[in-house]
């Protein structure tokens, strides 16, 4: 690279680094900072300034769900909320129903397993919403296994 | 880890990070407010670099769950907690790839489209299309620079910022970011997509559509 190109390439960083700051607090002018950097011409500039509106248009925040967000908690604070402990179970169950029929019957088994262990350790776990969540796990795996 | 360790009265909720790192490693209750503070931003991270909200809850349960049991090995010498999270988020995303040997690439969400809904259908369909082929192209580039786009436009970071979390320089990221773009525009240019065409266009139809108004 000889000495103008590499001109050249700081200047560009410096003009994409600009860009990138004004797009993000949503006070960019292309053409103010084209002009600014003495690149007005340069359609190689605007491609890549074009480039870099797109990904931020086609990546928005998202929102990770609440029972998962509030299972994890649960799972890592290990409180013994009964409330939590539903929507524990309600995520748990959430992620069968995208398992294929045998993974979902091997899951199940596992969560049974799991929810045995649970009461026969005894900590203080709500029978009902551990039969309950049972509940609502059968006709999810019965309907998955009869389409089978 | 205990629950017994924190002062009376402790309120977790606006706690300085720091008192909360330094809590975490014997009371989960500080754990689990640094957890409530990034879960959202962990989240997004493995989104953008999966693709699917089953592997992102996958991976960021792993984050979280790794994070607690090494926190006693975190060490705040300048490198914020959050730069720590990113740091194992990476190391995941990487195993993963190694292990899974595959590399998704997913449909466009809806939320894409709702962006634009107020455009013309004929460009929402082309600006729909050309955001699948550049969403998918972000994923085919090296992981560093995946992970520099997703800091910078999901995580809005500053160079400066972004330099901590990846160990280089404000320079250094700078440099990236253009070679990043400079890679996305001839991947692009070789599919026949031309970003600047239709961005264009969709601008040209707002500004005709709020001048008629």
């Amino acid at each position: 690279m000889n000495a103008s190109n590499s001109q050249y390439e700081i200047i560009l960083q410096n003009l994409l680094a600009d860009h990138a700051d004004g797009l993000l607090k949503g006070v960019v002018s292309t053409t103010a900072l084209l002009t600014r950097y003495g690149l007005t011409g340069d359609l190689y500039v605007k491609n890549l300034i074009h480039i870099a509106e797109q990904i931020q248009m086609a990546m928005p925040e998202v929102e990770p769900s609440e029972a998962f967000v509030a299972a994890l908690y649960a799972q890592l604070v290990g409180e013994h909320d009964h409330n939590m402990f539903d929507r524990l179970m309600a995520w748990r169950l959430e992620r069968l129903r995208h398992l294929s029929p045998h993974m979902q019957l091997l899951g199940g088994l596992t969560l049974t397993a799991g929810i045995y262990w649970i009461v026969t350790r005894g900590r203080g776990v709500n029978i009902q919403s551990v039969v309950k969540a049972a509940g609502d796990l059968l006709p999810t795996l019965s309907s998955s296994e009869r389409s089978a | 880890m205990k629950n017994d360790t924190r002062p009376p009265d402790f309120d977790y909720a606006s706690a300085e990070e720091s008192e909360l790192v330094a809590l975490a490693a014997e009371d989960k209750l500080a754990f689990g407010e640094l957890y409530q503070r990034y879960v959202k931003r962990i989240y997004n991270y493995f989104y953008y670099r999966m693709g699917s909200h089953e592997d992102a809850e996958d991976l960021t349960a792993r984050v979280f769950i790794r994070a607690m049991a090494h926190i006693e090995n975190y060490d705040d010498r300048g490198v914020p907690f959050s730069a720590w999270l990113y740091r194992i988020a990476h190391n995941l995303v990487a195993n993963w790839h190694r292990d899974n040997d595959r590399h998704k690439v997913i449909p466009l969400d809806e939320f894409l489209a709702n962006k634009i809904l107020t455009d013309a259908p004929d460009i929402l369909t082309e600006h729909k299309e050309e955001q699948e082929f550049l969403l998918a192209s972000i994923r085919r580039l090296p992981e560093e620079r995946q992970q520099l786009i997703f800091l910078k436009f999901v995580e809005r970071m500053s160079n400066q910022e972004i330099g901590e979390i990846m160990n280089r320089t404000e320079g250094a990221i700078k440099s990236l970011y253009h070679r990043t773009l400079s890679t996305l525009h001839d991947d692009l240019t070789a599919k026949g997509i031309s970003f600047g065409r239709v961005a264009e266009e969709v601008k040209r139809k707002r500004r005709v559509r709020k001048n008629n108004a």
